[in-house]
């Protein structure tokens, strides 16, 4: 096992409201609470969660588009957080970002020439004609013909348009790749086909991916690794396969319960899904941030926040009842 | 929302203050003053005697030291008295500034009214003649400078119909019919700039507002399509056409100088520009000050405006 | 053994009696630069009262059209042929009077409730509007908008209707457009990809809610989804759509367990359910055809791993498999096998 890519520690993030009164403190939301994991090559790591875990902004901490409130990101030695310009600069050829709306992502002014070799023109990698032949292995890489190069990115489908951005995100030969819902947005058909190419991808090229996705089916596919955020904390992280046999916190649970296996035959045993809202990022409940919604809390869980109890192969879940079982193992 | 008020308003005082200095300082620096202007046909008169006058004035003093006397006048609620005639500058501005605000009101009114019916009209009915002849216009009317129109206007009346306007002022509730023969080209002169941008935006404003998805719920709820139109596609492309009727009212203030001088009309308008020609100072720098708290004021209506027709911008933080 | 029907006549819904709504041959097209684009070109199909429809397709299958034809919603879509008889009654020629059915007869609750509900305007403004386009008697209107916020579960609906609906949450914004919805208890409600903009944890909540309201209104629901685990859950019959045609139609269970058209295996096995994850996930080669191609022969053809010569020179009809199941696949035609 080779030393991990991407170390993150302890990472926070808070955002400054705009001002309701003069007096008093601004108020502010804090988007990631003090989030750790690991990187490693040539692994997939699955990081799920609903609207306001912070899902999206740890991507965004991680590739530096925007910079921590405290913690670390380390990149083969460099701190991503405290990186200067020019460092930041050689990082970004190593780390390259996927995102949810393919053609939104593409300048519809551009020819797909011009948007896949972007990147090696902006970090100086090849030109004239070293460029034009990368450009046509690229394309060929993720299965597009050479002729679309000189076409318009609005002119293609959604796959792809999301084809010709992991080709965009390749060209400067990254070790990581961050794909932020990089198929919600896409036909069920044409889900299945980018996946298939980005697990060939990491195959052959031996890429780690940050895989964010609120869709159970497609991490569970993907990943190797997985951390379940809720309202910026990871609630339980660990192997994916073993998070997906036994859940063991009651909110990944009742996100599991939510793409049950048997529902299709049957739907009456399609269980209840979880009682009420997710409470805003703004005013998160005290103790356990899931106390307001899960079914087995009691009193501690809306006093003490609860830590990471171990449960063996790498797998921690935050839950006081967790650390029972934990016990009993 | 106080903290917003209070904030608009601070930014205004400091526009206000902004503008009085930059004019106050540009009227000096112009050559001539009230001194050249009161003396230019008068023989014999020599140097010693003009500087005397320009002391009598205070136009010796350091740019500085005019400036300060100004500014502790102002603050003591004194505006100054006019160099021509030294009649005080506020009593002077206080005959105008009704005759001014009245014109000013009815065109904006006619303009509102036109430009938005003209406007849903050309949305409505996209690509009809009615469309078309809106669009034709608007180009006219944004092109035509309001004084040109005035001039061509009053031209063709006269030597057509062998009429003039009256160039003494009645005022509106004395005789509407003589106060409009006289402010009523300008008025329409006004309005017709106003009326074909607040057209351009509404329809272009609609257009994109009936295509949004809640327009289509409205519908399928079983809404009327004048409903549909008036209540829910109005109020949603409501915010750009005031932004605009905000900027196209500094048009409208511009305007006034000029039309008012031609047409003989006793406002703000014609005031600024006799102060204007004779470098009588401290009238000059009070009309400023007219138009700039006219604007401002207006500014901050429309802000608060905002906030009453979209409670998103009521409520400007973070929502859930 | 088949029974081969003629292609326009649709299998007869279940449950006797003549069903609520049946759309028959319906073909819609839309104008682009100067061109037709065909969008659906001859979708048959019925809803019987008080039962689930759920229609399930991909983009470009024409899902959305469909239900949107329903409502005479269509914009810039002509109808140009077909019938769509709601209790007896043709739409099609109707489109003026259509605005006194909508709201009453047929309502619709939209993808995503942010775009769907009116920001400058409180929910309960909106919630009365609907009301009152119903011909709900005038007097009692507010006390029934604030009765049906709370039958949707939004707490303390009396001070709660005053507020706007950026002032909600997703999942509590779908409610007040299913409020809306229901507020005239109409026949029949489509709705249209009604959780694809809510979280997963919510999804099962607004899921639960419209099959609640649906039942206590005796209302009939045509869905419109892509994700066939909402199928699973809510419908009683599918259909399953594919560039502007429907391909197979039948009971959830059978369709879900046992599809019988090409397009619905492939489709059914592209979702990652429990694929294994050291192979590749099942997909279908190609993408879906364009609207300016117009094909001759089955649409899906080109990418169908069955695909056979006839499948390309003629476009199969639908062929009846028995009373319940109907599939579209010259497969299904004896004659073609001999």
């Amino acid at each position: 096992m080779s030393a991990p890519l991407l170390t993150v520690q302890d990472l926070v993030k808070t955002f400054a409201l705009p001002r309701r009164s003069i007096r008093g403190p601004r108020p502010t939301v804090q988007a990631v609470s003090g989030i750790s994991f690991r990187l490693e090559r040539g692994r997939t790591l699955g990081l799920v969660g609903e609207s306001g875990s912070g899902k999206s902004t740890t991507a965004r901490l991680i590739t530096g588009l925007v910079r921590p409130t405290s913690g670390t990101i380390d990149f083969g030695g460099v701190d991503v957080a405290r990186a200067d310009r020019r460092q930041q600069r050689a990082l970004r050829r190593r780390m390259q970002m996927i995102f949810q709306d393919p053609r939104g992502s593409l300048d519809p002014r551009m020819r797909v020439r011009d948007v896949i070799g972007e990147g090696l023109v902006v970090h100086r990698i090849a030109s004239g004609a070293r460029l034009r032949t990368r450009v046509d292995e690229l394309l060929e890489m993720v299965g597009l013909r050479t002729g679309d190069a000189e076409k318009y990115a609005h002119e293609f489908s959604g796959g792809q348009a999301q084809r010709i951005a992991i080709a965009r995100a390749l060209a400067t030969d990254p070790e990581i790749i961050v794909c932020d819902e990089a198929v919600s947005a896409l036909d069920v058909s044409v889900q299945a086909q980018i996946l298939n190419l980005l697990r060939q991808l990491q195959d052959e090229l031996g890429l780690a991916y940050l895989f964010i996705s609120h869709d159970l089916n497609v991490v569970r596919y993907m990943s190797d690794e997985m951390i379940v955020m809720y309202l910026g904390k990871a609630v339980e992280t660990g192997p994916a396969a073993r998070i997906f046999e036994e859940p063991a916190h009651p909110y990944t649970q009742a996100l599991l319960s939510t793409i049950a296996q048997d529902e299709w035959a049957d739907p009456q045993s399609a269980t209840p899904g979880v009682a009420g809202e997710i409470p805003s990022p703004t005013s998160p409940p005290s103790g356990c941030r899931f106390h307001t919604r899960c079914p087995l809390a009691f009193d501690r869980c809306r006093v003490e926040e609860p830590s990471y109890a171990v449960l063996g192969e790498g797998h921690l879940a935050a839950c006081h009842l967790s650390h029972d079982r934990a016990a009993i193992a | 929302m106080i903290v917003y008020i209070l904030k608009r308003i601070g930014a205004g005082l400091l526009c206000l203050v902004l503008v009085t200095v930059f004019v106050f300082v540009a009227m000096r620096l112009v050559p001539g003053d009230i001194v050249t202007v009161q003396l230019q046909n008068a023989a014999g008169v020599t140097e010693e005697q003009a500087q005397a006058l320009r002391e009598s004035f205070g136009l010796t003093e350091p740019l500085v030291v005019q400036l300060w006397n100004w500014v502790l006048g102002v603050l003591h609620g004194d505006l100054g008295n006019s160099f021509w005639g030294h009649k005080s500058v506020a009593e002077l501005l206080g005959e105008r500034i009704p005759v001014t605000l009245e014109m000013g009101a009815i065109a904006l009114l006619l303009a509102i009214v036109a430009g938005i019916a003209l406007g849903i009209v050309g949305a409505r009915r996209r690509g009809s003649w009615a469309d078309g002849v809106t669009r034709i216009g608007a180009v006219i009317g944004l092109s035509v400078p309001h004084y040109v129109f005035a001039l061509l206007a009053l031209v063709v009346l006269s030597t057509a119909f062998r009429w003039s306007p009256p160039l003494v002022f009645t005022p509106l509730t004395e005789d509407p019919g003589r106060y409009f023969q006289q402010v009523g080209i300008p008025i329409v002169a006004l309005a017709f700039m106003m009326t074909a941008a607040i057209a351009r935006m509404t329809r272009s404003s609609m257009l994109e507002s009936l295509g949004a998805e809640s327009i289509r719920a409205v519908r399928a709820r079983g809404g009327s399509e004048s409903r549909v139109l008036l209540i829910h596609g109005l109020r949603n492309s409501s915010i750009p056409i005031l932004t605009l009727i905000g900027l196209e009212l500094g048009a409208v203030f511009g305007g006034t100088v000029i039309l008012e001088a031609i047409f003989g009309i006793p406002g703000v308008g014609s005031l600024t520009y006799e102060a204007v020609s004779q470098r009588d100072y401290p009238l000059v720098v009070a009309c400023a000050m007219f138009y700039c708290v006219m604007y401002v004021t207006v500014t901050i209506v429309i802000d608060l405006a905002y906030t009453i027709i979209d409670p998103r911008i009521r409520t400007a933080g973070v929502g859930t | 053994m088949t029974v081969t029907v003629s292609p326009q006549q649709p299998p007869a819904a279940p449950g006797g009696g003549a069903p609520l709504l049946e759309v028959e041959d319906l073909r819609v097209s839309f104008a682009k630069g100067g061109r037709r684009l065909q969008v659906l070109s001859g979708v048959s199909f019925a809803v019987d009262a008080g039962e689930t429809l759920a229609v399930v397709g991909e983009s470009g299958s024409g899902k959305s059209v469909t239900a949107l034809s329903i409502m005479g919603l269509l914009g810039g879509g002509v109808i140009d042929a077909g019938s769509i008889r709601l209790g007896g009654r043709d739409l099609v020629p109707l489109q003026r009077e259509l605005r006194a059915i909508r709201g009453r007869d047929i309502a619709m609750i939209f993808q995503d409730p942010l775009a769907a509900l009116d920001p400058l305007f409180t929910i309960g403004y909106q919630l009365r509007e609907a009301l009152r386009f119903g011909g709900y008697p005038r007097q009692r209107i507010r006390a029934r908008a604030i009765e049906l916020l709370g039958s949707v579960g939004i707490p303390d609906p009396e001070r709660r209707q005053s507020a706007y609906p950026h002032e909600l949450s997703g999942g509590q914004r779908q409610r007040v457009v299913i409020a809306i919805a229901i507020a005239c208890r109409p026949k029949l409600i489509i709705a249209d990809e009604p959780t694809t903009a809510l979280d997963a944890t919510v999804e099962g909540q607004i899921l639960d809610l419209i099959k609640l309201v649906q039942q206590e209104a005796g209302s009939a629901l045509l869905l419109i989804t892509h994700d066939m685990s909402v199928v699973a859950r809510m419908a009683d019959r599918v259909l399953v759509m594919y560039a502007g045609a429907v391909l197979e139609e039948g009971p959830v269970r059978e369709v879900l367990g046992r599809p019988r058209h090409p397009y619905t295996q492939a489709l059914i096995a592209a979702v990652p359910r429990g694929v294994d994850r050291s192979k590749p996930v099942p997909t279908i080669p190609g993408s879906i055809p364009s609207l300016l191609e117009t094909p001759t022969g089955c649409r899906f053809a080109p990418r169908c791993p069955h695909a056979m010569p006839v499948c390309a020179a003629a476009e199969p009809p639908i062929f009846r498999v028995d009373e319940v199941r109907a599939s579209r696949c010259w497969l299904e035609d004896e004659a073609v096998h001999a």
